[in-house]
């Protein structure tokens, strides 16, 4: 997520708005407009977090989901780009593997979590498996799309240029479609946040999604609100760090712009 | 190096409509340092003949021989595409580096030719740019400078100037004079616009529309350096006419069926 970051009046119009939401928040707890069992005020909430952080829970259940996430993203991403490469490569590699992967892309990733489970057990096997295939096949399907839609001629200027095949691959093929191989990144980030959560929520007895349904089946509303400021501060962290990486890989790439209609 | 193109026959079997024959029994012989320019009507061949001559693109018959090379690693011929086809990850430095990686030669030695070739097209300054930063005719300098950096000993050109504005044009006209005149590279320029292919040549092949044949071929007897002036002279103007003509003949709608 970029905003366009130049304008700072636009700054502070976006942490206005965000500072205004909280307070109708805080305001509608305190005055009980609404039961505290249902919606208790920001205050509470971030004073029921801070003994989490306090009591070293929250660092538990965040090591547990930190681990979880990055190595599913790891595994997944690694092979998703690896494969797409291939498969944009090479026409065999395409012919054999794109059938499988169209076949098996509309499944729901978190309906094969109990297959993974009696395959794996309960352990972390099986949650890391099912973040990595998440994540995987955004990523497989974006880097294909990238590698096929280069513009041949770069290959031909490559060629003149006296590359090989494999320069071509390397220099070529992998650094033009890296927009594309970022996009679907991104897209992978998303997915597995999400199967994150609910794969903790099913069978876990650790992690952010955990603390998330045990407080709700405790009426822990506060908790419950906690994990959930928890999990948007991690989806924040990781569209952060993909955004930073990519401007660090892609300084050619011009700025993304902000909305085309300007109104002033 | 001579370079010599025999017989050159190529038919694109997989056209929309049946099979396209793009070049019927093309010859041409490019002197060592010789500047040849190419003009036709679009969709004759032109392209498709020096894609055949890099190497890109194979040639249904006939042959292109470079004539007197020693072995050498570095490719025979360099090419400018009318597209240009800069690397947009690269910066303008990574670009005209690229070749010269290819060709494996150390960093230091890379970055010495790299400010040569910058300094030679005006491009200093600019090392770190990156192509969509760049005007036209910027861009149009990093393409050449990225072709010339391996020394190939022929340079091809296809409609390098062709997207510029008119004042852009005649001054990269000047420039690649400047640098065809510098230098021991021979030049094959393809091009529609048939003063500037007078302007720059050395020998001017005029080809017929598609399939692509050699119609004629003029010798250009211009004082060189080519300077603004050229454009001038009488002899300029005579030979622009005289290309005008014999590609006006080609233009000539097919005469009507009588009855």
């Amino acid at each position: 997520m970029n905003p366009p970051t130049a304008d700072p009046k636009r700054k502070a119009l976006g942490a206005s708005s965000l500072a205004g939401v909280l307070l109708a928040w805080e305001l509608l707890g305190q005055m009980g407009v609404i039961s505290p069992l249902f919606l208790p005020p920001l205050s509470a909430v971030i004073g029921d977090g801070l003994e989490l952080i306090k009591s070293g829970d929250l660092l538990g259940h965040l090591a547990s989901s930190l681990w979880r996430i990055l190595w599913g993203f790891l595994i997944g991403a690694g092979v998703g780009v690896f494969l797409g490469l291939t498969m944009g490569i090479s026409r065999l590699a395409d012919a054999s593997i794109h059938p499988l992967i169209a076949a098996t892309y509309p499944i729901p990733k978190i309906a094969l979590l109990p297959l993974l489970i009696l395959w794996l057990g309960l352990g972390e096997g099986s949650k890391i498996a099912v973040i990595a295939l998440g994540v995987f096949f955004p990523v497989v399907v974006n880097t294909r799309a990238g590698v096929l839609d280069v513009d041949p001629l770069l290959v031909k200027a490559a060629l003149a240029l006296g590359s090989s095949r494999a320069g071509i691959a390397w220099k070529v093929l992998l650094p033009a479609s890296l927009p594309m191989i970022f996009a679907g990144l991104k897209l992978g980030a998303g997915v597995a946040l999400l199967l994150l959560v609910t794969a903790e929520m099913i069978a876990a007895d650790k992690g952010i999604g955990f603390l998330v349904i045990s407080a709700a089946n405790l009426m822990q509303t506060t908790r419950l609100l906690f994990g959930i400021m928890v999990l948007a501060l991690l989806g924040l962290l990781s569209n952060w760090l993909l955004a930073t990486l990519e401007k660090a890989l892609l300084p050619w790439k011009s700025e993304t712009q902000g909305p085309k209609l300007q109104t002033r | 190096m001579k370079t010599k193109i025999e017989d050159l026959h190529k038919i694109y079997s997989n056209g929309r409509s049946g099979p396209v024959e793009a070049l019927r029994g093309v010859n041409l012989e490019i002197g060592s340092s010789e500047f040849v320019s190419i003009v036709g009507p679009s969709g004759c061949g032109k392209s498709t003949l020096l894609m055949i001559v890099a190497g890109l693109v194979e040639a249904t018959s006939g042959r292109v021989i470079f004539l007197n090379e020693r072995q050498e690693r570095r490719p025979s011929a360099g090419i400018v595409f009318q597209e240009l086809a800069l690397f947009p990850w690269r910066t303008v430095a990574g670009n005209v580096s690229y070749g010269l990686e290819e060709l494996g030669l150390p960093k230091k030695e890379r970055k010495e030719r790299i400010r040569k070739l910058l300094q030679m097209t005006g491009l200093e300054g600019f090392e770190d740019s990156y192509p969509h930063q760049l005007s036209g005719g910027m861009k149009q300098r990093v393409a050449i400078a990225r072709a010339m950096a391996t020394e190939p000993r022929l340079l091809l050109m296809d409609e390098p100037l062709s997207s510029l504005d008119a004042i852009t044009r005649q001054q990269m006209q000047m420039e690649l004079s400047r640098i065809y005149e510098s230098g021991s590279m021979s030049f094959l320029y393809v091009t529609h616009d048939i003063s500037e292919a007078v302007f720059l040549a050395d020998k001017l092949v005029v080809m017929s529309k598609r399939p692509g044949r050699v119609l004629g071929t003029f010798s250009v007897e211009l004082p060189r350096p080519r300077t603004q002036e050229v454009r001038k002279l009488k002899s300029f103007l005579e030979l622009v006419a005289g290309v005008t003509d014999l590609l006006e003949k080609e233009w000539e709608p097919p005469p009507l069926e009588s009855p």
